[in-house]
């Protein structure tokens, strides 16, 4: 079932100026702005179960938490999705011969979406530095406690090299980190970049998607109301 | 403060300068320089300026910098950090984040050679303030604070920032913004204007916001000539526009100024409606 635009306005009480600011942040999906013809020009429409949901969860966090932490939230990185050692044999960039130096160096076979993305910048790292297996797992029980208090994929990944030894660090994008200069920096990789690639590229596999968005996915139904 | 450098030839250096100024290409590696001036390429590499004055290409690797101009092609490898960012030609960046990031010289008359008519940028960009100051096609991945306009803007998708300022041509099928404000241009090629506060305007004048923003031109007061510019819909809280062609105006207080032509305005708390503009149907919601 769909709801027009000025529906949703008058029914959440929220303006425009909101609606669209909600949306520039991601906090409402740009798929859910969906545009159809009536008798009045075109109109948006959104799907109602869904955007009534989302409004009225940003409506009772919004006191709690930043428009942007609430962006990160309401996204998919944070959904509790756990990835097996089959779905990583799914993701290209992950060599498959470095899945049992992961679950060595993890200590488990199952791991979150941001696990995922530290997964993959190692492997990139394995292929374009030549990094050996025990270099893998080291840089894995290095960095796998930290793991748990990430909750977003605004970080950065740095590869250090000292004296033929790697090292990890990882820090907040927006944090200005000065590196001690005897360490030689091999690389720094984006998280939110690994993220959207795979977001894009594996979102059929994974079934990547907002955490509420499973409803009326289907629900192709309309609603006027004039 | 280290040593000053007049180099002529090819250089390769590292460690703490203060101004080095070289004739041909010189490359750096883990750097502290004041200040640098080239007339040849430049390739930087875990390096640290505060300003870069360039005539050739630039390639720089995990790099930060205080204000950097470079007039030939711009390579920025890794992540990059700067205050300011000029390139006057094109630019290229894994990560570039920066407060003020500019794509051609304040001088007008500036022409350079082999330079095609339109600018793209390909990366990702990060700044507070991007300033547009020639044709540009904006196909990169950004992240800008606000967007000041002054020559021909294309984009292909939905534009987006809080504080817009378009004085030229503006091209986008949407635009999103907390502010808004475009000059009316009869080239311009906009289906909907989203926002908060949306203004069209023939005159414009720089308001408190507008000087608060980060910018390196001095934008002044003016009023541009009668053109009027054509969109499907604007819809925002405070709408206040002229010299605009609309099929719809949805807002909650909207004035429909001098030379509008309108098929429907909808709003919920306040209307005003000029003499010299024709609107078809008014709605209040």
């Amino acid at each position: 079932m769909l709801i027009s635009k000025k529906d949703l306005l008058v029914e959440t009480g929220i303006s425009y100026g909101q609606l669209y600011r909600w949306k520039r942040m991601g906090l409402i999906p740009d798929s859910w702005f969906i545009k159809q013809s009536t008798f009045t020009g075109q109109e948006t429409f959104f799907p109602k179960t869904k955007i009534l949901k989302r409004i009225r969860a940003i409506q009772e966090l919004r006191d709690k938490y930043t428009l942007e932490e609430l962006a990160k939230i309401l996204s998919p990185e944070v959904a509790e999705r756990n990835f097996t050692t089959d779905d990583l044999a799914i993701i290209e960039e992950i060599q498959q011969g470095l899945i049992p130096a992961f679950v060595k160096g993890f200590g488990k076979n199952t791991f979150t979406y941001i696990e995922v993305l530290f997964l993959i910048a190692i492997s990139e790292l394995k292929q374009e530095e030549g990094l050996s297996i025990d270099d893998v797992v080291g840089l894995v029980k290095g960095i796998k406690d930290y793991c748990n208090e990430i909750k977003s994929t605004g970080y950065v990944f740095v590869l250090f090299d000292r004296e033929n030894n790697y090292y990890a660090t990882i820090y907040q994008e927006q944090a200005e980190v000065f590196f001690d200069s005897r360490m030689t920096i091999v690389k720094q990789i984006r998280i939110n970049e690994i993220s959207s690639r795979m977001k894009l590229k594996y979102r059929k596999s994974f079934n990547f998607r907002f955490d509420d968005e499973v409803e009326d996915i289907n629900d192709n139904s309309f609603e006027f109301s004039y | 403060m280290g040593r000053n450098i007049l180099a002529f030839g090819r250089r390769a250096i590292s460690g703490k300068f203060g101004r080095v100024m070289c004739a041909g290409d010189i490359s750096i590696n883990n750097g502290d320089i004041k200040s640098l001036y080239s007339a040849g390429d430049v390739d930087i590499a875990d390096s640290r300026i505060k300003k870069l004055r360039c005539a050739g290409d630039v390639t720089a690797i995990n790099s930060v910098f205080e204000d950097f101009k470079g007039a030939g092609y711009v390579y920025l490898k890794g992540m990059s950090k700067a205050d300011v960012v000029v390139a006057v030609g094109e630019l290229e960046a894994e990560f570039l984040e920066c407060n003020i990031l500019r794509n051609f010289s304040k001088n007008k008359k500036t022409k350079i050679n082999g330079l095609s008519k339109v600018i793209e940028w390909k990366g990702d960009f990060k700044a507070k303030t991007f300033e547009n100051l020639c044709s540009f096609v904006l196909s990169c991945k950004y992240d800008f604070e606000n967007i000041i306009s002054s020559n021909l803007l294309t984009c292909q998708d939905e534009l987006t920032c809080e504080n817009l300022y378009s004085f030229d041509t503006i091209e986008a099928e949407t635009i999103n913004a907390e502010n808004v404000f475009i000059v009316p241009r009869v080239n311009s090629k906009v289906d909907s204007v989203l926002g908060s506060t949306i203004r069209i305007s023939r005159t414009f004048k720089p308001d408190q916001r507008f000087r608060s923003i980060l910018k390196t031109v001095n934008y002044r007061s003016f009023k541009s000539n009668d053109e009027i510019m054509s969109l499907t819909s604007i819809e925002g809280d405070t709408i206040n526009i002229e010299a605009t062609n609309a099929e719809l105006v949805s807002g909650m207080d909207v004035i429909i100024g001098d030379l509008c032509i309108i098929e429907r305005v909808e709003y919920s708390n306040a209307i005003r409606i000029s003499e010299k503009a024709i609107v078809n149907e008014v709605v209040k919601i």
